[in-house]
């Protein structure tokens, strides 16, 4: 096996083009021998006496640079003659041998890649010194190599249309370079994905944080899939470098991370639109196929057809994207240009290579000639239109979600300003939490679970008769919806308020403002009227029952408001003492839920009636709120004895 | 906050009889479950038993969910029987007057019986 030192890549990559320039330099400085591919002679067919330096392959034909390696196994042989030197040297072999290959040196094996025979192993071709191998010198004569290789439809793919006959011989120490040489080559070359990669991994990591953020944001979702994919496939084009990787297992992994694969489901979600069934079936069917169909099929046959199938993945991207161009979206006219100059360059990649898979295969070269991969050469640096379209696709929908983001973060913060002013316009409904109103002591608490809640407690004192008219109540649902319904009822409450009235009628009211109005909903209510002899007059629509100096009082059962426009209530009466206390709490009371999902429920609700509002709170919030939590108790003072 | 388990209804008939199971808590997520539930049920269907034995919480928009069935189930002048609410969620369907509306059983067979 060729020995190759482990290179650290990253390391490499920063300095590959000074560095390569310098082995360049001293490559340039000594002796190298190098065959022209003209000077090996190619056969199809084995014959392990065509590893001998004295075989006679005359009538062997040239190797031609145009012609595709042969499928199966195959020979190359190559006669070269080392010149004179004035200081004797100890000549080593540098090599990049094809994907499953033996190298002889007049008849001797001195280097392998891969595997060959029955069960062949293809490996990602990489230079490698033989040093000092043990060729016998003729002297002023030839040394012979031969070239035992096999190749797979699939193999022929990476080593390219040209057989790898790759052989130099120069002085160990020169072909080290050598090997430096290309091996910063090779990274200089896999600097272009390295360079998307890190990109998508930074913007990747970004737009990652926003999602952690935002849940239910699929676009960021997805968004941080493909910067995963453009993660991966550059970790494909870098391994080979540091580690022997099987061809097929590089070929399955390149086509299948392709992260062009998931453009539909990220530009369906970027303009907040299901997926339809369809496009989720064949993206899930392509990525599917281009993952796995190699590892399946290892032929490049497969090739043209995944190739040419996954086109559709960026036309319907900009089929949606123009869509929204012409409804006026403003992201879409952001988006328009640099998606239509990736979808062509990912297009016309897809056409080119489908075209080369179908030359490899042994299709016509007649489209191949047409349709050129996009590719320029920087130096050591090959720059695709691949790469310029990735990343204008990761930069300007990295842009497009950075401003969503921004836009979602201004629009949080002018609700959560709303909320807080819809927060402080409810304080301002709920009556203050300790009060004395002619003989009656009120003290109440409101705790809502979110900004804004749903329970309502109102005192409407008539000055006329010395009455008390109290409403409390609970709005089914939480939130800003159950709060707009208490504004409903407080409003309600004002014109009540001036009727005047029996708690029946109160309820009657109110059931009549809210019919047709609860959108499904409901609203507990329980109203008392406590008038000045003592007399309290209770009727109940389905809010839990007041508890009289810590005894549940059993109220009629009534339907809740908003349920029935023709519901109908009945009133009781109980005669309050002197010290007598009223206490109503709502359901954020009793349903409050422990880490167990018990609810605090009726029987510690009992427990706690005797106790104070702010415990009672205290002791709900603690068990587990999940709803909001209102507590009044109203106490009717005891009346002052003059003694003579 | 506890986690909510997701609302499953399972239908089974039986001649005019539709007997509906329901399972985990039954919340404002549940309106399919409930309400969707009882919609597709044939028209034919005219004595509905509600089976809450595996419910083990209501909250409020849910027992709105259970109020609307009811009310749908009443003006189609089909009856309706409950079982196998908890202690604390049949006192709190009594408050809340449904009782007018369907009766609570402790057992199938129980409110099966009450249909006469």
């Amino acid at each position: 096996m060729l020995s190759t030192p482990v290179w650290f890549i990253p390391a490499l990559l920063l300095l590959s083009t000074p560095a390569a320039g310098q082995a360049g330099a001293a490559a340039r400085n000594e002796i190298l021998v190098r065959p022209h591919i003209q000077d090996w002679r190619c056969r199809t067919g084995d014959d392990p006496r065509w590893a001998q330096s004295d075989f006679d392959d005359h009538d062997w034909a040239p190797c031609s640079s145009s012609s595709l390696a042969p499928l199966g196994i195959s020979w190359a042989r190559v006669h070269v003659r080392l010149p004179e030197t004035p200081v004797p040297v100890n000549w080593s072999v540098g090599t990049l041998m094809p994907p499953a290959s033996v190298l002889y040196a007049n008849g001797k094996e001195i280097a392998s890649w891969g595997r060959l025979g029955a069960k062949p192993q293809y490996v990602i071709p990489r230079y490698g010194v033989v040093s000092s191998p043990a060729f016998q010198h003729p002297g002023s004569g030839d040394v012979v190599f031969a070239i035992r290789m096999q190749h797979s439809a699939l193999s022929r793919v990476v080593t390219g249309f040209v057989p790898d006959l790759d052989l130099e011989l120069g002085s160990e120490s020169l072909l080290q370079q050598r090997q430096e040489f290309h091996t910063l080559t090779q990274s200089a070359d896999s600097m272009r994905h390295v360079v998307d990669a890190l990109l998508a991994l930074l913007l990747g990591a970004y737009v990652l944080r926003l999602w952690s953020a935002e849940r239910s944001r699929w676009e960021y979702f997805w968004f941080v899939v493909v910067a995963l994919f453009f993660n991966l496939r550059a970790a494909v084009h870098v391994i080979p470098i540091i580690v022997p990787m099987h061809v097929n297992l590089s070929s399955a992994l390149e086509t299948g991370f392709a992260p062009e694969v998931l453009l539909p489901p990220f530009f369906w979600t970027l303009f907040h639109r299901r997926v339809p069934k369809t496009v989720a079936i064949y993206t899930a069917s392509i990525f599917t196929v281009r993952l796995l169909g190699l590892l399946w099929v290892p032929d490049v046959y497969v090739l043209p057809w995944i190739w040419l199938a996954t086109i559709p993945c960026m036309v319907l991207p900009l089929v949606v994207i123009f869509q929204e161009l012409r409804r006026g979206n403003r992201e879409a006219r952001v988006l328009a240009l640099p998606m239509l100059f990736y979808g062509v360059i990912i297009i016309w990649v897809n056409l080119s290579v489908a075209a080369d898979a179908a030359v490899i295969s042994g299709g016509s070269a007649i489209l191949r000639s047409f349709i050129r991969y996009p590719q320029w050469e920087l130096g050591p640096v090959s720059l695709g239109g691949i790469e310029i379209g990735q990343t204008i696709f990761l930069i300007t929908t990295a842009v497009v979600l950075a401003d969503r983001a921004r836009r979602t973060n201004v629009e949080q913060a002018r609700l959560a300003g709303e909320f807080a002013a819809a927060q402080q316009l409810q304080k301002l409904l709920v009556p203050p939490p300790s009060m004395i109103v002619g003989q009656y002591q009120i003290e109440s608490a409101y705790i809502p679970s979110e900004q804004v809640g749903g329970d309502f407690f109102q005192l409407i004192p008539n000055e006329d008769d010395g009455s008390l008219l109290m409403i409390v109540g609970d709005v089914s649902g939480k939130g800003l919806k159950a709060a707009m319904m208490v504004s409903l009822i407080v409003g309600a409450m004002q014109r009540i308020r001036r009727e005047g009235g029996r708690p029946v009628s109160v309820l009657s009211s109110l059931n009549e403002v809210l019919s047709g109005r609860t959108e499904g909903g409901f609203v507990t209510c329980c109203c008392a009227r406590f008038d000045a002899d003592g007399t309290l007059t209770i009727a109940n629509a389905g809010h839990l029952a007041p508890y009289r100096n810590g005894t549940e009082i059993a109220t009629p059962p009534g339907l809740p408001l908003g349920v029935d426009a023709d519901a109908q209530w009945t009133e009781m009466f109980v005669e309050l003492e002197p010290g007598d206390r009223l206490l109503w709490i709502s359901d954020g009371v009793i349903e409050a839920r422990n880490g167990k999902r018990d609810l605090l429920g009726f029987e510690r609700a009992q427990e706690l009636a005797g106790r104070s509002t702010t415990e009672i709170v205290r002791a709900a919030q603690q068990f587990g709120q999940e709803d909001d939590i209102t507590v009044v108790s109203i106490t009717r003072q005891p009346v002052a004895v003059y003694v003579a | 906050m506890n986690p909510q388990t997701q609302t499953r209804a399972k239908v089974e008939h039986n001649g005019p009889l539709a007997i509906l199971r329901f399972e985990g808590d039954v919340t404002s997520a549940s309106k399919d479950a409930v309400l969707g539930t009882y919609q597709k049920l044939p028209p034919e269907t005219k004595e509905i038993l509600l089976d809450f034995s595996k419910v083990q919480y209501l909250n409020s928009s849910g027992i709105a969910l259970v109020i609307q069935l009811l009310m749908e189930a009443n003006k189609s002048g089909q009856k309706v029987q409950t079982f196998g609410l908890t202690p604390h969620f049949q006192k709190v369907f009594t408050l809340l007057g449904l009782t007018k509306y369907t009766s609570l059983h402790p057992t199938e067979s129980a409110a099966k019986a009450a249909f006469g």
